[in-house]
Formats: C-alpha cells, structure tokens, sequence
C-alpha cells in the first residue's frame, strides 16, 4: 500500500494504464434523460401536493392546530393513495385527493397574499396537468382544462381582493408573482391551444381570457424595486 | 455537460490520486445558492430551474448504478421527488449537487434491497438489458455499454466511486462527503475499483 492508500506504486505502469482507464472512462458518451421523462418529471413535479411555509405564520399554535389535525388526518387516511393522487389528472378518482390537499394549503394560508401564492401554485399544477392530458391522454383534455379555468378564476378573484387592501410588500410581492405566472401561462397557452381538441378549445379560450384579465392587473402595481429605495424616507407611513 | 468534463489530466503529477482541476461544474454558484435558498421557501419555480440545471447530472449517476434504463428513470423521478420534499431543511452551505447525489444514493440502495442488485459481467454483456437504439448502434456507446456493464459487477460502494469520481467529475472530498468514508479509504477504493474494471475489460 502506498501512504495514499494505493497498492499501485506511484509511477509504476500499472498506475499509468489505471490513468488511462479512468480517462477511457470519463471520455466515453454519457447519456442524459430523455426529453419525455424531462417534461413529465418537471410536470409532475410542479404539480406535486408539498405543503411548504409560503408566508411568516402570524398565528399561533392553538389557531394552526386544528389545521394541522386536518392535514394529518388526511395524510394517514390518504398516505397510501398519496403517490396516486401527486400524478393524478383532472376526472381522475385520485384527482378529489390532490385538490383535498389543496384545500388544506388554503386554509393554512395565513393572509390573502399567501393565499393568492397558493393559488398561482394550484395554476401552475393545472396547467402542467393540461400539459400531460394533451400529450398523453387527450380524452381528460376537456376536464384538464375546466379544471385549469376553475383554477385561473380563483387566481383572478384572490388577486382583486389582494389589490383591495392597502399596499404592503408582500401584498405588491404576492401580486406582481400572480402577474408575472399570468404572462408566462399565457405564452403556454397560445401553444396548447393549437393541440387542444375541439372539445376543449372553449374552455381554454375562456381560462386565455381571464388570464389576460390577470395579466393587465400589472398596471395597478407599483415597479418592482431593483434595489433597496435609498430614496424612500424610512419612517413612511405609507407601508406597514 | 460540465460534469463529465473532468477528465484527469496527464500533466498532473498524480491525477489518480489528487483532485481534478478546474472543474466548474454548476454555472454561478452564487446564483444557485439563492436558488435553494427560494426553493426551501416554497418557491416551486426555483426548484424547478435546479432540476433543469442537475436533472442531467443525476439520470447519468442512475443509468450507471442501476440496470436499465427504465430504472434510472424511476430512480430520477424518486429523486427529485424526494428532494422537493426534503428542500425545507436543506442545509445551504451544502453544494446541492451533492445533495442530489445523497438522495440518489439512498434511492438506489432501497431499490437494492427489492431487485438483483448486480449482475454478472458476462450476463450482462450476453443479454444486455439496453435494446440499442439508432443513435446507440455506433462503436462509442457499445464501449460505454460495456463499460457500464463491467461497472455494475463492482460492488455498490466501488460503483459509487467510480460513477462519481469519472463520470460524474467529483473531487475525492465530495465523494468522500458522498459516500460517508474518508478521503483516503475514496482513493484506495478507487483504485481498487480501476483495478477491477480493468481486469473485466481486458
């Protein structure tokens, strides 16, 4: 053994043909995954139930722990059907699963900001799940894209009453999150709608509408600050 | 990719024994840590942008470890899907590649304890369970499959190192933090490992 833990001495032929070796090894073409497991693995993960703690909690455990007893109670009586229920589609029996989960998110939400991040998340899911049914089962395509309306109609609802409050930075960050996903959807939408089948053309046409009803909610926000404002006074009463 | 570029150079004094150099394997790691950092917080999208970035680096770490490539689709999948669970308590001084590779990891060894997990050498190269595909039917990839075959007749922790240390392109100290053993059991490992394959492939 050599101090380096080798058996091969230092400069010895062996270890020249074990260089070798490993430059054979790291030279040869490696694969990389396939382009359907890259978007099916990136849908299904955009639309899987994780609970994460999307805001500050402002209340306390006496309030929460009838929310957490709801969500444990659910993940023992689902634990099983979970796995199901992450991948199930619109029209699905496991799809009551998923969307229970995200009733649960709802109600943890602790304010309307985090509440309209919950709901662009719910978006997102819907429309990866538009995204799969077109790809591999066009007959949910029709219910993926109700449920992807119903889903966008939330999102337009909970961004006027976020827009009603006072402006915070957390209510303009929760509203310019919604405005910025509305743009990009929409971009996913002028492309699935060449794929869509008839039946659901009407459904997609309507969620394209209420999207760009979200979209230009943009113009009642303030810009985006780049930078901490240097300019703004600190003590402004005007943000809490 | 990135990963794979780290091939031990000659002009080294020992490449077999130090660390690659200059490998750069994620682009912008300060740009990365915020990404974790947004991503612990929930921020889906966030997460999203570091799958696109390792998703490569981590399918390459399970077609070498497992026997087909079904598998190393399932373990990918279980990987990722672990991760997200898991990004509340990532620890953010930790390079999320390794993170990956220590799910993967586990993954794999799970999987273990259900199938085969090794098959022999001649077995593998007699009834190879990859069907070739037209882009697979060139002499390059019937060279790595027949590395990746002789690879798998190593035991699991020489699997890991070699994976990890060639064709991955990690330095002995992340496979080191990897696998749970100290830098210098990695280099004798190693070359035991090297020694191995190279009496497979002889």
């Amino acid at each position: 053994m050599t101090p380096n833990g080798s058996r091969v001495p230092s400069g010895s032929a062996e270890e020249r043909e074990l260089l070798a070796l490993s430059e054979r090894i790291a030279a040869t073409p490696h694969p990389s995954a396939s382009p359907a497991l890259r978007a099916q693995l990136r849908a299904s993960l955009m639309s899987a139930p994780v609970q994460f703690a999307v805001a500050p909690r402002r209340w306390g455990w006496s309030a929460l722990r009838p929310i957490l007893a709801a969500a444990v109670i659910l993940a023992v009586a689902f634990g099983g059907a979970g796995y199901a229920a992450a991948s199930s589609l619109a029209g699905d029996p496991a799809f009551a699963l998923k969307q229970a989960a995200e009733e649960v998110e709802l109600v943890s939400a602790p304010n309307e900001a985090a509440r309209l991040r919950t709901l662009v998340a719910h978006s997102d899911r819907r429309l990866a799940e538009l995204r799969i049914a077109i790809a591999t089962r066009p007959a949910s395509a029709n219910a993926a894209s109700q449920a992807y309306l119903s889903a966008v109609k939330h999102v337009n609802d909970a961004l006027k009453r976020v827009l009603s409050q006072p402006s915070t930075d957390a209510r303009d960050d929760a509203a310019r999150e919604a405005t910025e996903a509305s743009e990009s959807h929409l971009d996913m939408l002028r492309e699935l709608e060449q794929r869509l089948p008839e039946a659901a053309q009407p459904g997609i046409q309507r969620a394209i509408e209420v999207q760009t009803d979200v979209h230009r909610r943009s113009d009642e926000l303030p810009p985006a600050r780049r930078t901490p404002a240097p300019l703004k006074p600190t003590a402004s009463p005007s943000r809490r | 990719m990135a990963g794979q570029a780290s091939v031990p150079s000659v002009t080294e004094p020992n490449p077999l024994l130090n660390e690659p150099a200059g490998r750069a394997d994620t682009p912008g790691d300060e740009d990365e840590s915020e990404l974790c950092r947004r991503a612990s917080a929930g921020d889906r999208r966030a997460f999203a942008e570091l799958y696109e970035r390792h998703l490569d680096h981590v399918y390459r770490y399970a077609y070498y470890r497992v026997r087909d490539p079904d598998s190393a689709d399932d373990v990918t999948s279980e990987v990722f899907h672990r991760a997200l669970v898991a990004m509340p308590r990532y620890e953010p001084r930790r390079p999320f590649l390794a993170f990956l590779y220590t799910i993967a990891r586990n993954v794999i060894v799970d999987a273990g304890r259900k199938q085969r997990p090794t098959a022999s050498f001649e077995d593998a190269i007699a009834h190879p369970s990859i069907e070739p595909g037209p882009e697979e039917r060139s002499t390059a990839l019937d060279e790595a499959r027949r590395l990746r075959a002789a690879i798998q007749t190593l035991d699991p922790v020489q699997q890991d190192v070699i994976v990890l240390r060639f064709i991955a392109g990690r330095s002995h100290k992340e496979v080191s933090a990897i696998v749970g053993k100290n830098e210098s059991t990695v280099r004798g490992i190693q070359m035991r490992a090297l020694a191995e394959l190279r009496k497979r492939l002889s």
